[in-house]
């Protein structure tokens, strides 16, 4: 943004108000209202296009708007007719501004974003301009500091909530310079950054309040997801006969929920915490250009700024955070699901084991009888022969040589099945 | 234009960002009235399905735990004395997809969620009463729904 030097010379009020408007509709609010100024007021625009230059009622007034993002900003400045006047306080001269500029504003959305009034005052001294702020103020003065040789003080914003803070800027600044150009030079600089700065609050407040409810249930919803993750933990820690599949499916099926749940707000949460980061580093990097000097004790503006945007940001990397354990919590509950199933694999495959091991030693108890069947066969066999040869020979003896002959078939049968199962050995 | 959504909306955020994109203009009581006859359909299917006799408490919390049986952030607390009280903590699913999507919680709530937990319940008993005691979108840490014997509307505290 670069306002330039604006042809109404130093303002004595800038309105300055950021809104949330998407693409196309940003730059359609910007026009309409700029032709509806043109339109109402006879207003002259400038060369660019981008700015008006009107009369209303005893004062000058200059409108502009910018763009970045999806928020367009418009500034309205107002400068009396009349050169200014040292003697007419300044709560006199700002009320008759804020009158005048009241019919303007009411062409502006009700809820902007974010909003600046930056309320100037020419001073020769530092002690008029802090006299001039501090009568102003009335005991509400925030923050003070010194910015291109201008006093900016901020006055603190009773209306709002804590919450809203970030919403609305009321500013006091000024220049201390004597010659009346460069006065005007450092007014509308600090203008342009009060633009800048206003564009920043607004992104970062839209961003805050679109997240406001869910942040603020970010206690609660951890709790009870805690407290269900305690649950599940205890239901594992029990006896593994107690615990059946099906119990393993159900907290199976509830993790990945809860895990996926928990993936897609970590994501956005970390989403949005880059963006509020990075409007935030603009932010800081113009106080950074400002090497504001603080005056009279009071903190210096940059300092409390930076503090409250701090403070906008923050919730978003502490909710992503917490999210995050809660996340790592669920990996312990899977693990330990895990670790149950591993233990359950293990313990049936040691049951399969001993199983076929007993399957193993009744097969070899079998065959080692089929071989002493095989060794009786024969050994039988071998006696019914020798019983048919002893017939054949001597038969008045033949039973008795037959149950002789008994020891010597046992014997035989027994090398013949050893010869026989030799070579089936060796060959395995 | 007739009003309609994917049967599985409380699991599914597309079908609630397609939603609020195509109705968020539409009359809010339009989109009250077919959410609760979404509920009642889903209500009387189960009904059947599970066979579920009656129209007292426990009839009700027998349809809401089927539908909610693998709803870790829903359990129902109590049932009884003509009450059945639903409890929502945690992250619930709406909750969840507003914050990815950027969608008005507060609206999906009041034109869809609770609505459509009407219906299910009018399934047993047309004349029951949803009662929100308590509302996270109000900073409440976890929604109250009580169903209760009535005229068959939602209140809100």
């Amino acid at each position: 943004m670069n306002l330039g030097q604006p042809p109404i010379g130093i303002p004595d009020i800038i309105y300055i108000a950021t809104y949330q408007a998407a693409g196309e509709s940003g730059s359609s609010v910007r026009s309409q209202i700029l032709q509806e100024i043109e339109h109402r007021y006879g207003a002259r625009r400038s060369e660019s296009g981008d700015a008006l230059t009107f009369t209303l009622e005893s004062c000058v007034a200059y409108v502009t708007s910018f763009q970045e993002d999806d928020f367009p900003t418009l500034l309205i400045a107002l400068r009396r007719d009349k050169e200014p006047d040292r003697t007419t306080p300044f709560t006199q001269v700002q009320a008759v501004c804020d009158a005048v500029v009241r019919p303007l504003l009411q062409l502006l959305s009700v809820n902007p974003a974010s909003s600046f009034i930056l309320r100037v005052r020419q001073a020769k001294s530092l002690k008029e301009a802090l006299s001039t702020a501090e009568g102003y103020a009335a005991q509400r003065m925030r923050s003070a500091g010194m910015v291109q040789e201008c006093l900016v003080s901020t006055i603190r914003d009773s209306t709002v909530d804590q919450a809203c803070s970030a919403l609305r800027r009321e500013l006091i600044v000024s220049p201390l310079s004597r010659r009346l150009e460069e006065a005007s030079s450092s007014v509308w600089r600090l203008a342009d950054d009060a633009t800048s700065l206003a564009s920043s609050a607004g992104r970062l407040s839209h961003l805050w309040s679109g997240r406001e409810l869910m942040l603020k249930q970010l206690d609660a919803s951890e709790e009870s997801t805690q407290l269900r993750i305690d649950e599940i933990l205890m239901e594992l820690r029990k006896p593994a006969e107690q615990l059946k599949p099906e119990d393993l499916e159900e907290v199976l099926r509830e993790v990945t929920v809860l895990f996926s749940r928990l993936s897609v707000l970590a994501s956005t949460m970390r989403r949005d915490h880059v963006k509020a980061s990075s409007v935030l580093r603009q932010i800081r990097a113009l106080f950074q250009a400002w090497s504001e000097e603080s005056v009279e004790g009071y903190p210096t503006n940059s300092a409390i700024e930076l503090g409250t945007f701090e403070g906008l940001v923050a919730p978003f990397r502490d909710f992503t955070d917490r999210v995050e354990a809660l996340r790592a919590q669920l990996d312990t509950v899977l693990d330990a699901v895990r670790t149950y199933l591993g233990i359950q694999g293990q313990r049936l495959s040691i049951e399969e084991q001993r199983s076929s091991k007993e399957q193993l030693i009744r097969m070899v108890n079998l065959q080692e009888i089929l071989h002493k069947f095989e060794i009786l066969i024969v050994a039988f066999y071998l006696t019914e022969m020798g019983r048919l040869f002893f017939d054949a020979l001597l038969p008045e003896t033949a039973g008795l040589l037959t149950i002789g002959f008994i020891p010597a078939a046992f014997i035989i049968a027994i090398s013949v099945m050893r010869l026989l199962h030799r070579p089936r050995r060796q060959g395995e | 234009m007739e009003i309609r959504i994917s049967g599985d909306w409380f699991v599914n955020p597309r079908a609630l960002l397609e939603f609020h994109q195509r109705y968020k203009d539409r009359p809010p009581e339009e989109i009250k009235k077919f959410s609760h006859e979404q509920g009642l359909a889903f209500g009387r299917a189960i009904v059947e399905q599970q066979a579920i006799k009656g129209k007292d408490e426990s009839a009700i919390a027998a349809v809401l735990s089927t539908v909610l049986r693998d709803e870790p952030s829903a359990k129902i607390l109590s049932v009884g004395e003509g009450k059945v009280l639903l409890r929502n903590s945690g992250f619930c699913p709406l909750m969840t997809a507003c914050l990815s999507l950027n969608l008005p919680w507060a609206w999906l709530c009041e034109v869809l969620g609770w609505p459509f937990f009407h219906g299910l319940a009018s399934a047993v008993d047309p004349l029951v009463n949803l009662r929100m005691m308590k509302q996270r979108m109000n900073g409440d840490p976890y929604c109250d729904h009580v169903f209760e014997k009535g005229e068959g509307r939602i209140i809100h505290p």
